[in-house]
């Protein structure tokens, strides 16, 4: 079924964070925790298919000349909106992510997903496309996040403003602190990627392209 | 000429409705957003001083003072009597925002930290109740081991944990000046 | 503010708190436009008046219109908005006096209004409550904080080019590595105490 791979389509082969290199800010900022990345995909995830299916409906009516202002506002709209729901009833995971909530008006996924896809396909593909790489978004951020959290604190899963301080993988002498430091995102992020490309040179054969 | 107008008011009338679900939203929330910050500082009062009632109180005559320039907030306790201040001494990293309770003798009861950018995992460790313990109780200035005091740093932070037992000082200088 | 505090600010930005190595603010043109020394350097100049700029008419935005009419919650819009007109103005006015430059930068300086750095400065001084001067030297130290890692990590990138890399690792992943390198370097400017320089 189509829909189907436009989902997957976000997930796997075009997944923003390690093939479309999109939306790094986010990704390296907030990673230090799995609770960290999965808090910021799902909010960025709901602006996403928000702002795809909005996109979507409003294409025949948006002029072509000034597209991109018109898809700003959107954005910044559905933005501020999941902005004040969060701090109204997620403060711990607002400050957490603090001025990272905000700047998903800037992530380029969403602009670059409303240009290419949602402003050219009807409502139902435009939201799935948005679910997609949302969810693709989420799944490499919270990778991401308990790899650093594993290896820099030891444990998994610490929601500290919710009292639970995560299972206990390692002992906590035996983590390293840097990697949830800014260096450990950037290092933790390109061995991540140069691993991926490894394996599928390895597996393809095919014109895959490397990032 | 036609067709840039037709093309301000696309973008007036988007930016309108973009206005008008926005206050509608901003409506719904503020409320609760306000409430969940004074919970959040009741929280903290309630650490550094357990008391029935907090009045916060005016900073105006300690702010010329070179030495009180960290401190933000002063509240008198009622029931029991007593004082919290909000320091922000600088850490490692910024400012570290604490609140310091005294009761009427003068001795610290409580410190909560309400806000810092600490490293994680070592500066940001102040914020343990093994480290900010070692304040309960003490009646005069502290100091960290390594300057000839009782406190034990956080090993590894010793900025952090100057700067807390730093912030703790100036409570404590404040209670003098101000306590009646 | 006095100018001792107008130094701490703008070296924490340009150093101690540097927008893309500690803040991870400007990521993406990080790594989209740091493959040549010349082209980082433009970029770095380009995005160097915007933040300025935007800074300043944001923070006017801010305190004349925004919250006297206690509209705060309009904030990222509005700002987001003043960037990318001053961004399409910044490109007629580079169209016209360096065209050199602007095609070098391509399709790199429309997206300065998505760099995050430009937004997240913004927002960061209304959050700081700096008052005009000290939103604008932010905003300044943040660009050429912005700058300094992005033309270090050109120099880098333009030696990693020549080295022999597996096809796997080359491009993103070796970078990504390096600017984890660069970080840590930039980690040694962190606990300095500006206070006892400036006084």
């Amino acid at each position: 079924m189509k829909l189907w791979q436009t989902l997957t389509n976000g997930i796997g082969r075009e997944n923003p964070t390690f093939r479309l290199v999109l939306g790094m800010c986010p990704t390296l900022a907030v990673t230090t925790s799995l609770m960290g990345g999965l808090g910021m995909g799902l909010a960025t995830t709901a602006v996403l298919a928000g702002s795809n299916l909005l996109i979507s409906l409003l294409r025949n009516v948006i002029p072509d000349k000034i597209r991109i202002p018109c898809f700003v506002v959107v954005i910044a709209t559905l933005v501020t909106i999941i902005d004040s729901l969060m701090q109204a009833y997620t403060p711990p995971l607002a400050e957490t992510l603090g001025i990272f909530i905000p700047l998903i008006v800037v992530n380029c996924i969403i602009l670059a997903r409303a240009e290419t896809f949602a402003s050219k396909n009807k409502l139902v593909p435009s939201f799935v496309d948005g679910l997609g790489m949302g969810l693709g978004f989420t799944i490499s951020l919270s990778v991401l996040g308990a790899i650093r959290e594993i290896l820099g604190t030891g444990r998994l899963a610490q929601a500290v403003d919710f009292g639970f301080a995560g299972f206990k993988l390692m002992p906590k002498e035996a983590a390293g602190l840097i990697m949830i430091l800014p260096p450990g995102a950037f290092i933790t992020l390109g061995l991540l990627m140069g691993f991926l490309n490894q394996h599928l040179e390895r597996k393809g054969g095919e014109k895959r392209e490397s990032i | 000429m036609r067709e840039g107008i037709k093309l301000a008011l696309t973008l007036m009338i988007i930016c309108a409705v973009a206005g008008i679900s926005l206050s509608f939203v901003n409506n719904l929330t503020h409320d609760r957003i306000v409430e969940q910050q004074e919970e959040g500082l009741a929280r903290s009062l309630k650490v550094a001083l357990p008391a029935a009632k907090y009045e916060k109180v005016g900073l105006l005559s300690l702010k010329e003072d070179p030495q009180f320039e960290s401190v933000e907030a002063i509240w008198r306790a009622g029931e029991p009597s007593g004082l919290v201040v909000q320091v922000a001494p600088v850490g490692y990293n910024g400012n570290i925002i604490c609140l310091v309770g005294l009761d009427s003798n003068g001795t610290i009861r409580g410190v909560a930290v309400n806000q810092h950018t600490e490293t994680p995992g070592l500066g940001a460790r102040v914020v343990e109740d093994s480290f900010l313990q070692q304040f309960q109780g003490k009646g005069e200035r502290q100091a960290v081991v390594k300057d000839g005091g009782q406190i034990q740093a956080i090993s590894g932070a010793t900025i952090s944990s100057r700067a807390l037992t730093a912030g703790v000082n100036t409570a404590l200088a404040v209670f003098e000046e101000v306590w009646r | 503010m006095n100018l001792s505090n107008l130094l701490v600010i703008f070296f924490s930005a340009v150093l101690i708190n540097n927008f893309v190595m500690v803040r991870f603010l400007g990521i993406c043109p990080f790594l989209g436009v740091s493959q040549q020394l010349e082209t980082a350097f433009g970029m770095g100049m380009a995005v160097t008046f915007v933040m300025g700029l935007s800074s300043a008419v944001t923070w006017a935005f801010n305190h004349y219109l925004l919250v006297p009419l206690g509209l705060e919650f309009l904030q990222t819009i509005a700002f987001i908005l003043v960037i990318a007109s001053l961004v399409q103005f910044v490109e007629m006015v580079l169209q016209k006096t360096a065209p050199g430059l602007y095609q070098a930068l391509g399709v790199y300086l429309p997206l300065i209004t998505t760099n995050c750095a430009v937004l997240g400065v913004t927002l960061i001084n209304v959050i700081q409550k700096y008052d005009f001067v000290a939103t604008v030297v932010n905003g300044l130290g943040a660009a050429l904080g912005f700058t300094l890692a992005i033309v270090l990590f050109a120099g880098l990138r333009e030696r990693l080019a020549s080295a022999p890399i597996s096809r796997a690792w080359r491009g993103f992943p070796i970078a990504l590595v390096t600017a984890g390198l660069l970080s840590i370097a930039f980690m040694g400017f962190s606990g300095f105490d500006l206070s006892k320089l400036f006084g």
